[in-house]
Parts: C-alpha cells; sequence; structure tokens
C-alpha cells in the first residue's frame, strides 16, 4: 500500500448522477486505474468521491441556483435521495462515511470503528479530522486545490484571476493567515491613526479655547488700565448728586459710590424718590382742581331742610297723584254710562212700535221714558266730574313741580358736600405724603415736611431725582468696566483650566502619536515580511513545480515553469510563466502553449500542490482524465510520474485512452510487495448505470527487479 | 568517425555526477564504454542509459551509436515488463542552438517512440542540481520543500518582521494577539 495510513477502500454509488442502481467498486489499492471510454460514467465516480466527501459538486455549482433542475440524484431516480458510501481503511480500522441527499441538500453519516455514529456537522468535523489531521485547512479547500483533480477544471488554474489564483495557493500554501494578519494590522493602524487625528482636533481645540481666554484676558487688562476715567465719571456723578435744589439735602454726604452695588442702590433709591414726588404732586393739582371748583360748603342744617322740604314736596305730589287718579276714575265711568244711553237712545227711537218686535209685547212707554230721562241726569253729572279731573290734575303737576325743585337742591347740596368731603382728603393725604417722605425717601433730607414748602420745591425735586436718576444709570453702564476685574479673574482661572488640560492633551496626543506611528510601521513592515514570506513559500514549491513539469516535458523551447508574485493594492497576485532559459524569454502558457501543453502546466501545478502539502495534504490524490490531448511522450512522462505519486498517496487516476490505459497498466503494476494496483473499466453504459469490470492487477518482478545489472552484493 | 573519437568527446563530468546522483537514489550503476561512454543505471522500476557529450552536434552523432550499444546490452536478458521502462538519456552541456535544423534534429529524438525512448538534455551545467534535474524522471519528485514551509506562517512572518527592525517583544505580542483573535490594538 501507500505510505500514507488512510486509503479510500470501497465506494458504494446508488442514484446518484450516471448510476441508477447500485454500484461497489473496490478501491483498496495503492493505484487504482479507471478507464474507459467517454459517457460510460468515468466523471460520475468523481463526483460521487466529491460529493460524499463535500456534499456538494464543485464543477456544477452553477446548477443548484437553477430550480427544478436536478443535477445530484439520477434522472430515472427522481424524487428519492442519492447515496454515496465511502469506506475509508486507516490504521485503527474501517470508516464508513455516507451521504444521502439531492441537489437541495445532503446529509453526512459516519461510523467509525466501535463508537457510535456521528450525523451532520459533527459527521463532516470528524471526517475532515480524519483526512487532514496535521492541517488548518478545510476539507474543500484541501480537496478542491490539491486531492481531486477533474477535467473541466483543469486549466482553470491558469484560467483564473491572477488574485484568484493567488488565493488559492495562499490557501495550500497556509499563507491566507497572512493576509488576514496583514489586514489586521492595517486595521489597527487605521484605528490609531483616527485616534491621533481626534486627539490632535482635542489638542487643537483646546489651545484656541487657551489663545481666546488669554485673548479676554488681555483686553480685559486693558479695559482695566482704563480705570482712571471711572474715576473722573465717579466725581462728575457725585457733584452732581450734591447739586441739591434748595430744600433738599443729601442725606449722607460721604458717599463714595466705590462698589457696583452702591450704585446700583443708589440709583435705586433716586428711582423711588422721583416716584414719590411725582406721586404728591399729583395728590396736590388734584386738591387744586377741586378747590377751584367748590362754592359754600352746606351745612349740616341746611341739608336737612332741604331734606325735609324734599320729602314734604314729594308726599304733596303723591296726595295729589292720588286724587288725579281718582277723578280719572269717576270720569271714565261717567263716559262709559254716557256711551251706553247713547247707543240705547240710538236703537230704541226707530224700534218704539206699541210691541217689541222681539218679544211681541207691549211696550210701556213711560218707562221708557222715565229711563231716558235718569240717563240725561248722569250726563249732567259728567260735565261735573269733568271739571274737578281738571282741577285735580293741574293741583298735580304743581306738585310735581315742587317735589322736583326740592330734590334738585338737595341734590346739588349733596354734591357740594361730596366735593368737600373730596378736598379735605386729597389735602390730608398730599400731608400725610408729604411728611412721610422722610421715611420713604432716605436718600435726600426736606428741609420741611408741610405742603407749602412742597409745592415750592416739587418741581425741582422731581427734575433733581430724575436726573440723579438718569446719571447714576449712565454712570452704571461706565461702572460696568469695572466688572473687568472679575472678568480678568475667571479668565485667568479659565486659562489656568484650559493649561492644564492642554497638557494633559499633548500628552495624550503624544501618546497616539507614537501609538499610530508604531502601528503604522507595523503595518508597512508586515507587508513587506509579508510579501517576503510568502515568496519564500511560493519559491519554496518552484522546484516542484517545474520539476513536475519538467518530467511532462511539453514544450522544446520552454523548458521550465513558475510563478511569478507580484503585489497590486495591497492583494497579492500570481501569474504563472513558462520559461526558455536558453533564449531567456518568458511567457505565460495560455499564450504560447498549445491546449495540450497548458493542461500540462495546469496538471503539473496541481500535483506539485499536492506533494508540497506532503503530511499536511489529503492522503489521496483523484486525477479524473488528466491527459486529454497530450502527445506519446508527454503521456509516458505522466505514467512514470504516475509511479511516484502512488508512493505517499493512493493514486486514483481515470482516463478515457487505451493507450494510456495500457501504459498505466503496465508502469503501476505492483514491484514491491507492499503495492497493490487496480483498474476499474468502465465497459459501458444503461439505464442502470455504468457496466464495470474490476481487476486486480498482478504483480511484477516482485522477487526480481534488478535485470539488467548484477545486483549489489 | 570512430567509436574511440567518439569517446574522447564524452562529458565525463555529467557522467560522474549522473552516476553519483543514481547511486544515491540506490540504483544499482555500472559504465560501459561500447564505443561510446555509458553510464547505465537500474532500479526496480527503471532501466537508465546516460551519454553525456561535449556538443549537441557530437550528441546528435552519439544518439545511434548509445542506443546501439544499449539494445546490444538489454538484448541478452529477459527484461520482461522492464523492457518498457529502459530509457537513453543524452545531456550535453551546450546550450542549443536557435538553428532550426538542431532544433528539429532534438526534436526527432526526444518524440521518438518507434524504439527504446530517448530523452535529450541540452544546456546541462556540471552541476548536480541540473543534472538532477536532467534525471528527474527517474527519481521520486522530493515532497518535502524547503525549510521554509516547514514552519508556521505566522512564525516565518515573525522572522521576517524581526529582521526588519520591529522590535521582538511587540512583533510576539502582535502575532499572539492575533492568534487569540484580540484586537491588535491592546498590543501597545
Amino acid at each position: 500500500m501507500t505510505s500514507s495510513s488512510l486509503t479510500i477502500d470501497r465506494l458504494r454509488i446508488e442514484a446518484f448522477r450516471g448510476f441508477r442502481d447500485v454500484r461497489e467498486f473496490d478501491l483498496s489499492a495503492s493505484a487504482v486505474i479507471v478507464t474507459g471510454p467517454n459517457g460510460t460514467g468515468k466523471t460520475s465516480f468523481f463526483d460521487a468521491l466529491q460529493w460524499a466527501l463535500l456534499g456538494r459538486l464543485e464543477r456544477l455549482e452553477g446548477l443548484r441556483s437553477r430550480r427544478n433542475v436536478e443535477h445530484v440524484v439520477n434522472q430515472y431516480r427522481l424524487g428519492r435521495k442519492a447515496s454515496v458510501e465511502v469506506e475509508l481503511g486507516l490504521s485503527t480500522g474501517s470508516v464508513i462515511v455516507r451521504r444521502t441527499g439531492d441537489q437541495g441538500g445532503s446529509t453526512l453519516e459516519l461510523e467509525r470503528p466501535g463508537g457510535a455514529s456521528l450525523f451532520g456537522e459533527e459527521a463532516e468535523s470528524e471526517l475532515r479530522r480524519i483526512l487532514l489531521p496535521n492541517s488548518e485547512l478545510s476539507l474543500e479547500s484541501a480537496l478542491t486545490t490539491s486531492g481531486l483533480m477533474q477535467q473541466d477544471v483543469l486549466r482553470g488554474v491558469l484560467e483564473a484571476k491572477p488574485a484568484d489564483r493567488y488565493r488559492q495557493l495562499s490557501t495550500v500554501l497556509g499563507l491566507g493567515v497572512l493576509e488576514d494578519f496583514e489586514e489586521a494590522t492595517r486595521l489597527a493602524a487605521k484605528q490609531a491613526s483616527e485616534r491621533e487625528t481626534q486627539a490632535r482636533t482635542q489638542h487643537a481645540g483646546i489651545n484656541d479655547a487657551l489663545k481666546q481666554t488669554r485673548d479676554r484676558f488681555e483686553t480685559a487688562q486693558a479695559r482695566l488700565a482704563s480705570r482712571p476715567q471711572i474715576e473722573a465719571v465717579r466725581e462728575e456723578v457725585l457733584n452732581a448728586l450734591r447739586t441739591t435744589p434748595p430744600g433738599i439735602s443729601l442725606a449722607d454726604d460721604d458717599w463714595n459710590l466705590e462698589g457696583l452695588d452702591e450704585v446700583r442702590l443708589a440709583a435705586t433709591a433716586f428711582g423711588v424718590a422721583a416716584e414719590k414726588v411725582d406721586s404728591i404732586q399729583g395728590l396736590l393739582i388734584r386738591a387744586d382742581q377741586l378747590r377751584a371748583v367748590v362754592g359754600d360748603e352746606p351745612t349740616a342744617d341746611q341739608l336737612s331742610v332741604l331734606s325735609a322740604e324734599a320729602t314734604q314736596a314729594e308726599a304733596a305730589r303723591s296726595d295729589a297723584e292720588t286724587l288725579r287718579a281718582a277723578a280719572q276714575t269717576q270720569l271714565n265711568t261717567a263716559r262709559l254710562a254716557a256711551a251706553d244711553v247713547a247707543k240705547l237712545a240710538a236703537l230704541a227711537v226707530p224700534l218704539l212700535t206699541d210691541n217689541c218686535p222681539v218679544c211681541a209685547q207691549r211696550i210701556d212707554r213711560a218707562h221708557v221714558e222715565r229711563d231716558l230721562l235718569e240717563r240725561a241726569d248722569a250726563t249732567g253729572t259728567l260735565l261735573e266730574l269733568e271739571r274737578i279731573f281738571v282741577e285735580r290734575a293741574n293741583a298735580f303737576s304743581e306738585a310735581s313741580a315742587i317735589a322736583s325743585a326740592a330734590r334738585d337742591a338737595l341734590s346739588t347740596a349733596q354734591q357740594e358736600a361730596a366735593r368737600w368731603l373730596e378736598l379735605r382728603e386729597a389735602d390730608r393725604a398730599s400731608a400725610a405724603a408729604i411728611e412721610a417722605l422722610a421715611e420713604d425717601v432716605r436718600i435726600v433730607a426736606f428741609e420741611r415736611h408741610d405742603v407749602e414748602s412742597f409745592v415750592a420745591i416739587a418741581g425741582p425735586a422731581t427734575v433733581y431725582f430724575s436726573r440723579a436718576r438718569r446719571t447714576l444709570q449712565d454712570f452704571l453702564e461706565t461702572f460696568d468696566r469695572q466688572s473687568d476685574q472679575g472678568a480678568i479673574e475667571r479668565a485667568a482661572a479659565e486659562i489656568r483650566g484650559l493649561e492644564g488640560a492642554l497638557s494633559t492633551a499633548q500628552a495624550l496626543l503624544a501618546e497616539e502619536s507614537a501609538r499610530s506611528r508604531k502601528l503604522r510601521t507595523l503595518s508597512e513592515l508586515t507587508l513587506e515580511a509579508r510579501v517576503e514570506v510568502t515568496q519564500q513559500r511560493l519559491q519554496s514549491i518552484h522546484p516542484l513545480f517545474a520539476n513536475i513539469f519538467q518530467r511532462l516535458d511539453p514544450h522544446p523551447a520552454f523548458k521550465t515553469v513558475e510563478f511569478e508574485l507580484d503585489t497590486y493594492y495591497r492583494r497579492g497576485t500570481t501569474s504563472p510563466l513558462v520559461i526558455d532559459q536558453v533564449a531567456s524569454i518568458s511567457a505565460d502558457p495560455l499564450l504560447v502553449f498549445s491546449t495540450s501543453q497548458a493542461n500540462i502546466v495546469a496538471l503539473s501545478y496541481f500535483i506539485a500542490m499536492s506533494l508540497s502539502m506532503n503530511e499536511s495534504g489529503l492522503p489521496f490524490l483523484l486525477l479524473d482524465d488528466p491527459v486529454q490531448s497530450m502527445d506519446d511522450v508527454n503521456v509516458l512522462g505522466f505514467a512514470d510520474l504516475c509511479r511516484h505519486l502512488r508512493v505517499h498517496r493512493q493514486l486514483i487516476v481515470s482516463t478515457h485512452e487505451r493507450r494510456l490505459s495500457g501504459l498505466l497498466e503496465r508502469k503501476l503494476a505492483p514491484r514491491a510487495e507492499e503495492s497493490r494496483t487496480k483498474i476499474i473499466r468502465f465497459t459501458g453504459w444503461d439505464r442502470s448505470g455504468p457496466t464495470v469490470d474490476q481487476q486486480t492487477i498482478e504483480d511484477q518482478l516482485v522477487d526480481d527487479p534488478i535485470r539488467l545489472l548484477r545486483p549489489a552484493s | 568517425m570512430n567509436n574511440t573519437s567518439l569517446s574522447t568527446r564524452s562529458d565525463d563530468d555529467l557522467l560522474r555526477l549522473a552516476e553519483g546522483i543514481f547511486s544515491e537514489q540506490g540504483f544499482q550503476v555500472e559504465t560501459m564504454s561500447e564505443g561510446i561512454d555509458l553510464v547505465i543505471a537500474e532500479n526496480r522500476y527503471f532501466i537508465v542509459a546516460i551519454a553525456a557529450m561535449n556538443t549537441i552536434g557530437n550528441l546528435i552523432l552519439a544518439e545511434p551509436i548509445a542506443l546501439e550499444a544499449l539494445a546490444k546490452r538489454i538484448h541478452s536478458v529477459e527484461l520482461g515488463p522492464k523492457k518498457w521502462d529502459t530509457y537513453l538519456v543524452l545531456l550535453t552541456q551546450e546550450r542549443s542552438a536557435e538553428e532550426d535544423a538542431v532544433t528539429r534534429d532534438l526534436y526527432a529524438i526526444n518524440y521518438d517512440t518507434s524504439s527504446l525512448r530517448r530523452i535529450v538534455h541540452t544546456g546541462i551545467d556540471a552541476t548536480r542540481e541540473a543534472v538532477g534535474h536532467a534525471l528527474a524522471p527517474f527519481i521520486e519528485p522530493a515532497t518535502s520543500t524547503t525549510s521554509g514551509a516547514s514552519a508556521s506562517a505566522l512564525d516565518s512572518l515573525l522572522g521576517a518582521l524581526i529582521a526588519r527592525g520591529v522590535d521582538e517583544e511587540f512583533a510576539q505580542r502582535a502575532i499572539s494577539a492575533f492568534e487569540q483573535g484580540a484586537t491588535l490594538d491592546d498590543i501597545l
């Protein structure tokens, strides 16, 4: 067997791609040759291995996005699950890996010798651990870059973008971590730079604030220097205050108005004094106005007599009114009776017949006559009543006039009395307010506190107080400059605080700058170091790559090959170059090589990748039809190469070419006891799946391998 | 041209190097001089005869003679399946001329599979490396690469950083933080 401790011993395929029915393959050999014409199931065989290990088919991933396209399950078994089982032979026993599923997804089951089965993620993880015990690579990365090479992706390595190829190489060489580290240092440097910028901005902000505060401090100091002018203004104000009108003097002549509060209080006091004087003046003016309009003051007796007269006149008027009303009533009654007689007479005269036209009784004429006469007597009374009414109405008018005059006289007397009362009240209030000035206005002293004196000084006093208040307010504005002292003190305190903050900010800035510089240097040097290490690693694979390429020797002039490493925008790129060392020419193989020659470059690369991984790589190498279009010499070189490949890893190689198949059969026939070679011939295909013939190739020359030369003694 | 004169034009340096390389690889090795100096090496897989000449012209002249000498040698032995694994390798230090006729002649030798396979290598310097490359198809490819590959990539990077003047402790701290998944912001 191989020197590797693990081989794929068995493969069982059912309902998977080209396999409708179950097919089982014995792969327990260090080399397995899979041969047969195109279309007989060889690629499905390799697909099955890939699907069992990864759960996906790299070359058919594009189909996954299509709906209703089943690319995993056999077309004659749609609706069922595909199943692929792989038996892995380990030194400790066999592990069976079984995957079932379809294009929508699959499940992995892993049976360990003597242990419970694992499923799903656990099984996937255990499978990776078994196949790649010495590597951090993912199974997919390992398989697609150095484990399984399929014809569809053979030249992908040449046609890939340089950055993608670099990534693939980096992955296999374990260099992806370097790019991650480089990115981490770049990010750390960027963040440190941002913090440095913030610290610088903060420092500049504090510096600006300090400068502004210093300016303010200096301005306040300059203002303070103009203090003598304020002294002069103060003297002017004091002189103005001392210049009092006659009858008024300053209560306290020792004023100095040094403090802002003192000035403010004085201004308020003079304001109050002005308002008080104004108020008293208002009272005096009102008293004068009343005094100008009042006549003789009615006495209480006069008011009493007038009141009695008014009452009496009112009573007389009321009596007259009563009498007039009674006459009116009588007159009205009489007028109604007269009206009735007139109507009756008017009705009776035409109806005076012997008999009543209504009741037909005889009319008593004497009675009618008598009745009319009586009513005529009543009409005479009416005239008398009218006379009486007129007489009483006149009496009422007269009484009303007398009552009205009496009321007017009383009202006039009462109003005069009220004005007198108000006048006395105003005089009393003025006098009280004048007297109260001593208490209310303490800022000045009035010589006298009587009304006459006050009237004399009220005008000048008002002018004086108002002017004093205005002067003091003006002085307040001027005096505000004195607050510069406070401003200076505040600014000084602020400067001290800002200087402390600036010192802290300077220290922080220095720290962040040093940190940023250090991380930036680390980031830049990491880029250089990463390129150096990557180049070293790539160069380490170059001899192997060139060695494999030279064995296959596809071109008469371009005899060697290498990968050129470059860095583009901090990202690594690699491009394959074939080299004519004699003519010192190097070129992209896709430009100067034929398809078969380019395929050999790709194959060399893939095999070199597999060999370079050594113990950390997969324990098998699966090559699906690698020698398409190769000429005989290259095929021969490849067959010889396969002898070496099988030594350290299980080799499973397929070909549709009979010449290679025969050649491999001969070249890979075991020549050592520990070797075993199997050949699987796909002879045809029907709807049940491939028809397969499996054989073990017999040993050759195991006992007597040296034939030409004398064996060493 | 006689056989003696061809022998005098052999490149003994290349032959000695080839002999040494095969011996080291566990091949049985012999030299023979049947009109041309040949080194013959054999292991369980291959029989390889090596002829080395001083010029490309002599190499082309020597090819049929060497082929005949090898054929004679193997004719007397029952090689069995090894007859498919017998090669004649022709080496010269002279670099391939750009003359088309010579290129065609060399191509014709290399790509003639009608009889025993011959492989021509021109421009082979008299060094172990150059001769080893020429004989590579018969030798197992080295699976372990340079020593750099055996160290972890981050260890190599650490060495490269230190070589560039980065403080060792600082660089080590950065890499340790990275390996532990911590932010590099904390390393200062």
